[in-house]
C-alpha cells in the first residue's frame, strides 16, 4: 500500500486514489508549503488560493480533490464544525457534483470551494450549482476513509 | 416499467433475502450498506424507492437519511419505506417526523414487503 501511494503522489496522474494517512499527509504538506510562501490579505483570499492550488496542481476526482482540501483547512487551524460537504446538481451540466463549504465565523451562507471553478464564491453567488444535500465534512470523511 | 430501488441495510443477509425475494424483472436494485453510503447512491443514482434500516453504523442513521431525502426538492418525491425491528410508538412517531412513506417491522413477512413495494412502486411518477 505505501508504494502504491508514493507512487500515486509522485506521478499526480492516477484519478482515482485510495486514502490513507501517509498520502493525506504527504498532499496536505505540499499545499501547506505553498501557502506558507504566499502572503494573503484575509482567509477568503487563502481559501481562494487553497481551492485553486488543489483543483490546478492536482489531478484526482472530485472526492479525492474535497479530501486534500479538508484536510488543509483542518491544518489552517479551521475547526471540523466549519466545514461541510455539499451534494449539487451543476445546471449547466445536470450532473452530480460534490463540493466543500465552508463556514466563516459569524456567517450564514458558506464558502464554497468547487473542483470545477477556480474562483471563489459563497454560496449564495453559486448560481451554477443546486444544492442537494448537505452535512458535516467530518462525517463524509470519517466514512470515506473507513471504506478505502 | 422497471423501477430504480435502493435497499440500505448494514445486514448483508437482510440485503440478499430482499433480493432473493423479488422479480429482478421489476427493479433495477442498488445497495447500500450506511447511511453515507445511501445518500451517495440517491445522489447518483436517484432510485424510485428505498428500503431503509434504520439502524445503520456510521455517522448517519436512516432517520436521518430520511430526513435529508424529503427535506430536499430534488429527491422528496423518492419513496422511502423504513425498516426497523423496533415496533414501539416512539418509533413510528419518529418515521412520521421524517416524512416515511411506510414503515415495515423486521421480520417481515415475505408477502408484506411485496405489498408495500407493490403501493409505493404505484406511487411513483413514470
Amino acid at each position: 500500500m505505501a508504494i502504491l501511494v508514493k507512487l500515486t503522489i509522485s506521478s499526480l496522474h492516477i484519478s482515482k486514489v485510495q486514502v490513507d494517512k501517509e498520502w493525506q499527509v504527504q498532499a496536505t504538506k505540499k499545499v501547506l508549503n505553498e501557502l506558507e510562501r504566499t502572503p494573503f490579505k484575509s482567509t477568503i483570499q487563502k481559501i481562494a488560493f487553497i481551492n485553486n492550488f488543489v483543483n490546478t496542481r492536482f489531478e484526482y476526482d472530485d472526492e479525492t480533490k474535497l479530501i486534500i482540501k479538508y484536510f488543509v483547512l483542518l491544518s489552517c487551524d479551521v475547526s471540523e464544525n466549519q466545514l461541510k460537504v455539499f451534494y449539487t446538481v451543476n445546471r449547466t451540466m445536470n450532473s452530480p457534483h460534490i463540493v466543500l463549504g465552508f463556514f466563516l465565523k459569524r456567517h450564514n451562507q458558506p464558502v464554497i470551494l468547487d473542483n470545477l471553478s477556480n474562483e471563489t464564491y459563497i454560496a449564495g453567488e453559486k448560481r451554477d450549482l443546486m444544492p442537494v444535500f448537505s452535512f458535516s465534512a467530518d462525517r463524509y470523511i470519517k466514512n470515506h476513509l473507513k471504506h478505502s | 416499467m422497471i423501477k430504480k430501488l435502493l435497499i440500505a441495510d448494514d445486514d448483508p443477509e437482510i440485503r440478499l433475502l430482499i433480493k432473493k425475494t423479488l422479480d429482478l424483472s421489476d427493479y433495477e436494485i442498488y445497495e447500500s450498506k450506511n447511511g453515507i453510503e445511501a445518500l451517495g447512491t440517491v445522489f447518483y443514482k436517484k432510485p424510485d424507492v428505498i428500503l431503509l434500516d434504520i439502524m445503520m453504523p456510521g455517522p448517519i442513521d436512516g432517520l436521518e437519511v430520511c430526513r435529508l431525502i424529503k427535506s430536499s426538492q430534488w429527491s422528496s418525491h423518492i419513496r422511502v419505506v423504513l425498516l426497523s425491528a423496533l415496533s414501539g410508538v416512539e418509533n413510528l412517531k419518529a418515521a412520521g417526523l421524517v416524512d416515511a412513506d411506510a414503515y415495515l417491522v423486521k421480520p417481515f413477512q415475505i408477502m408484506s414487503l411485496l405489498e408495500t413495494l407493490k403501493t409505493e412502486s404505484r406511487c411513483v411518477n413514470p
